[in-house]
């Protein structure tokens, strides 16, 4: 029902896409879903494509890398729309400004570190590279952290026709599925990116190579994952456009569109490397509660989580590990000390007890109970106005919850010393 | 033709759709129970229980009281409204509506427009004034806030209890009418039930329909999946839409689109060019009923700024196309008949005020820029909300919006239309 359902909803960013054939790949059709994917081979020249940029797209890899100095010239057309305003690459500057662009113009960034400069780009014109990366382009929404869990593009649709054309490298996007015969040793620039059904991974291609044998059940282990954690939720974060994976330096993986990781999770060792996620000995809570992050705060509801996002993270990313009959900690270790004490202080900074509690509603309300309160978010006004405690925070969650019972939940949150109002 | 197009649309609301047996018991919409309640043809009632859920547009409780006549009820269980939840009381920090606190229980004789609703609490008795079907629902606004996409934030459901010795109202699928004892119902009134509509009518009208009512609903059904298929989704979550006789309406209109369309009585009981259960008939009027249908999909979820210049003719263009599709456009495809007129000597009021030459000009735009342009401009306005279209109260404000809009339907600037028939945007 999931899976018909987002068909459903986004028919004409489908519809709008062209299946790319990458004949370095084997010429294995991908599907682009709502993101193009410009077919490159392993090293340069680029020549010349010609793509779309949806305007809800996080950011579509041009296929072109430029070291510090190099170029491209590129061409732009058609319409696209942010906040019900429709424009060409210029955007509108009345909807606001980031830097020296406008909302709703065409961006070009090197590489997609947060908060990383953005030039914006006219109708026709020379992009010269001022430090070395992947070239992306995307509509100018604001800064990355407006785009956290897909909020700054809820409205904007439509999609330029962008043409590029380039002497330098290339950043092939590899399916996961070829990635085991893909000749990763002749990718000149060194990067590529391995997309699979929802995710995409932006690495090196000397580690793709390393990885390569595995990087298919890697990949389709975290599938099986959103895949979990779509149910649960009822849809999926951003549209449902892959969800990409990027190192960045971050203190904790940022649930935007990309991930923000850790290098070390695509550079690592064996144990925490992204690729290599199918080894069941690994600790895949890495991965599935960042992902949890994004769906339990996709379309940029997250007001209800706001000072208590870890233990709904973890909701999500225990449905997954459940799923995949992975490890995690258990987080009920402690419930039986803090039951007898019902000290809230420490239940205020323990994520884990309270996971333990929710989890008692599942125990008492049935194993599809938050199945079911996530269909009832979906027509739920957002929060920001008024959380600003964590009673208050409880109290909405509780009435979602007496909702989702269909009857008082009180004796549970009394049980538990959690205060609501 | 219509085989195909169905073949692709609908998978979601027609997987949640159950029946049970000869009068088609539970219907399902999205996540919510629009409960129908099972009662024979006559009474007495006896005891039901059964949910009414917050966003269903009035549960039929299946009981027909006289005035003077009552239930007993009790109710129990929490819903929810605009993030708040409580009981049956409902929650005046909402405000309060019609005597009552918004998201109470409330009940009523009949479903008229504006008509009298009282609000219940846990339980008790409701008396009748007048002689009709008694409905029960959240009271979340007026009954103008209902034609649109009020109850959009209402979920979660009730669980009632009604107990009475006095008559009833069924509701009976119409797969199966051909067998159904009409003569039996001693209410009077009966509700026959689609895949996506439930008609309330006299029972003795229905056997006079019974050769043409199933035709006539299926027609209607078709005619919804068609706008279904080009809206890109279904009003009211997916629920049923009740059509529903009520003369109050007056100066409003013979219809008046909302869940339920309330529509003047002769299209229950009047000739046989305008009844709904005849609809299916090739003379019959199949256009009045699918413009409000039009209405209703236009204005889907509370959408509906951007047709503020032409209220009127965006619902033609869903019901052209139902019409098209299912054959039964002759007759209705004259809408066109002044544009050469027009065109030589443009002038926006003139068209302002034809709602037929409305139809036209926007249909101008799916054959410059092909059959699908309004399929692709509604699936478009999906994330769009009316906050976006800065309205001002002139025309030119939502022209402006609009055209937008079909400037990224169609990839390129559509001024060259707006300009050849006069239509004003900035």
């Amino acid at each position: 029902m999931s899976a018909a359902l987002a068909t459903m909803s986004f028919p004409l960013l489908l519809a709008c896409n062209t299946d790319l054939v990458d004949s370095d790949t084997g010429g294995e059709t991908i599907d682009t879903g709502s993101v193009g994917v410009v077919p490159v081979p392993p090293k340069g020249p680029y020549g010349e494509h010609s793509f779309d940029v949806p305007a809800s797209a996080n950011w579509v890899n041009t296929g072109v890398y430029l070291r510090a100095g190099e170029s491209l010239e590129y061409t732009a057309s058609g319409f696209w729309s942010l906040y019900g305003r429709v424009f060409v690459s210029g955007g509108d500057r009345s909807l606001g400004e980031l830097g020296l662009c406008a909302f709703g113009a065409l961006g070009v960034r090197s590489g997609l570190d947060s908060d990383e400069r953005i030039s914006c780009l006219g109708s026709k014109g020379v992009f010269t590279a001022e430090k070395e990366g992947i070239v992306y382009m995307g509509m100018v929404v604001g800064s990355d952290g407006a785009e956290s869990y897909g909020m700054a593009r809820l409205s904007a649709d439509g999609a330029l026709q962008v043409t590029v054309t380039s002497e330098a490298d290339t950043v092939p996007t590899v399916s996961a599925e070829a990635a085991s015969a893909y000749p990763f040793d002749r990718v000149r620039s060194g990067w590529v990116e391995i997309q699979s059904e929802h995710h995409r991974i932006t690495l090196p291609a000397v580690v793709a190579q390393t990885d390569a044998q595995v990087a298919k059940n890697g990949m389709a282990r975290m599938d099986q994952a959103y895949v979990s954690q779509r149910e649960l939720r009822g849809s999926a974060p951003f549209r449902g456009e892959r969800i990409r994976w990027y190192p960045f330096d971050a203190v904790w993986p940022w649930s935007a569109n990309p991930i923000r990781i850790d290098p070390s999770m695509v550079t690592g060792n064996e144990m925490s490397r992204i690729l290599t996620s199918a080894n069941s000995a690994q600790f895949f809570t890495n991965i599935s509660r960042p992902l949890g992050d994004s769906f339990s705060g996709m379309d940029g509801f997250y007001g209800y989580k706001t000072t208590n996002t870890a233990p709904w993270d973890r909701i999500f990313s225990i449905r997954a590990l459940d799923d995949l009959d992975a490890y995690y900690w258990d987080p009920c270790t402690e419930k039986e000390s803090y039951l007898a004490s019902l000290d809230y202080e420490v239940f205020v900074y323990d994520p884990y007890l309270k996971v333990c509690f929710m989890q008692e509603f599942e125990a008492r309300y049935g194993d599809d109970f938050y199945d079911r309160l996530f269909r009832g978010m979906e027509n739920q006004p957002t929060l920001y106005s008024w959380v600003d405690s964590e009673e208050v925070l409880w109290g909405y969650v509780k009435g979602r919850m007496d909702v989702t019972a269909g009857q008082d939940t009180s004796e549970l949150f009394e049980l538990w010393g959690v205060p609501y109002e | 033709m219509a085989a195909i197009i169905l073949s692709m649309f609908a998978p979601v609301w027609l997987a949640c759709n159950g029946s049970d047996g000869d009068t088609g018991v539970v219907v399902w919409g999205n996540t919510e129970k629009i409960g129908v309640v099972q009662v024979a043809p006559s009474g007495p009632y006896r005891t039901n229980s059964f949910e009414v859920g917050a966003s269903a547009h009035w549960v039929n409780t299946g009981v027909f009281l006289r005035a003077g006549e009552s239930l007993d009820f009790s109710a129990s269980g929490i819903w929810g409204l605009e993030s708040k939840a409580f009981g049956p009381e409902g929650d005046p920090s909402l405000g309060v509506l019609r005597g009552c606190a918004r998201g109470a229980l409330a009940v009523r004789s009949g479903l008229r427009l504006e008509g009298d609703v009282r609000c219940l609490g846990e339980e008790g008795t409701f008396t009748a004034e007048t002689d009709d079907v008694v409905y029960m629902g959240m009271l979340v606004g007026s009954d103008f806030g209902e034609s649109r996409g009020s109850r959009v934030q209402a979920d979660g459901a009730l669980q009632l209890t009604v107990v009475s010795n006095f008559d009833t109202v069924p509701t009976v699928s119409v797969d199966a009418i051909q067998d159904y004892p009409f003569d039996q119902v001693s209410g009077g009134w009966v509700e026959i039930q689609s895949r996506h509509f439930l008609v309330t009518a006299p029972a003795e009208q229905v056997m006079v329909d019974l050769g043409t009512a199933q035709t006539a609903l299926e027609s209607l059904d078709l005619a919804y999946e068609i706008q279904e298929n080009m809206r890109g989704g279904a009003p009211f979550l997916g629920q049923r839409i009740r059509w529903y006789p009520d003369d109050t309406i007056g100066d409003l209109g013979p219809v008046f689109a909302g869940n339920p369309i309330r529509a003047q009585s002769q299209f229950f009981v009047g000739d046989d060019y305008e009844r709904i259960l005849r609809a299916g008939e090739p003379q019959s009027d199949l256009w009045r009923l699918t413009h409000e249908l039009g209405h209703v999909f236009g204005g889907m979820d509370g959408l509906w700024f951007y047709q503020y210049a032409a209220l009127e003719s965006w619902p033609n263009l869903l019901a052209i196309r139902a019409l098209d599709v299912l054959n039964r456009s002759e007759g209705y495809n004259s809408y066109c008949d002044g544009r050469d007129a027009y065109l030589a000597l443009p002038e926006y009021e003139e068209l302002s005020a034809d709602a037929a030459l409305m139809t036209c000009f926007l249909k101008d735009f799916e054959s410059s820029y092909g059959d699908s342009f309004y399929d692709q401009f509604f699936r478009g306005m999906q994330n769009q909300s009316d906050a976006y279209i800065q309205y001002d109260g002139t025309d030119e404000s939502t022209w402006t919006y609009v055209k937008g809009r079909f400037d990224l339907t169609a990839g390129q600037d559509t001024s060259e239309l707006f300009e050849r028939w006069g239509v004003p945007v900035d």
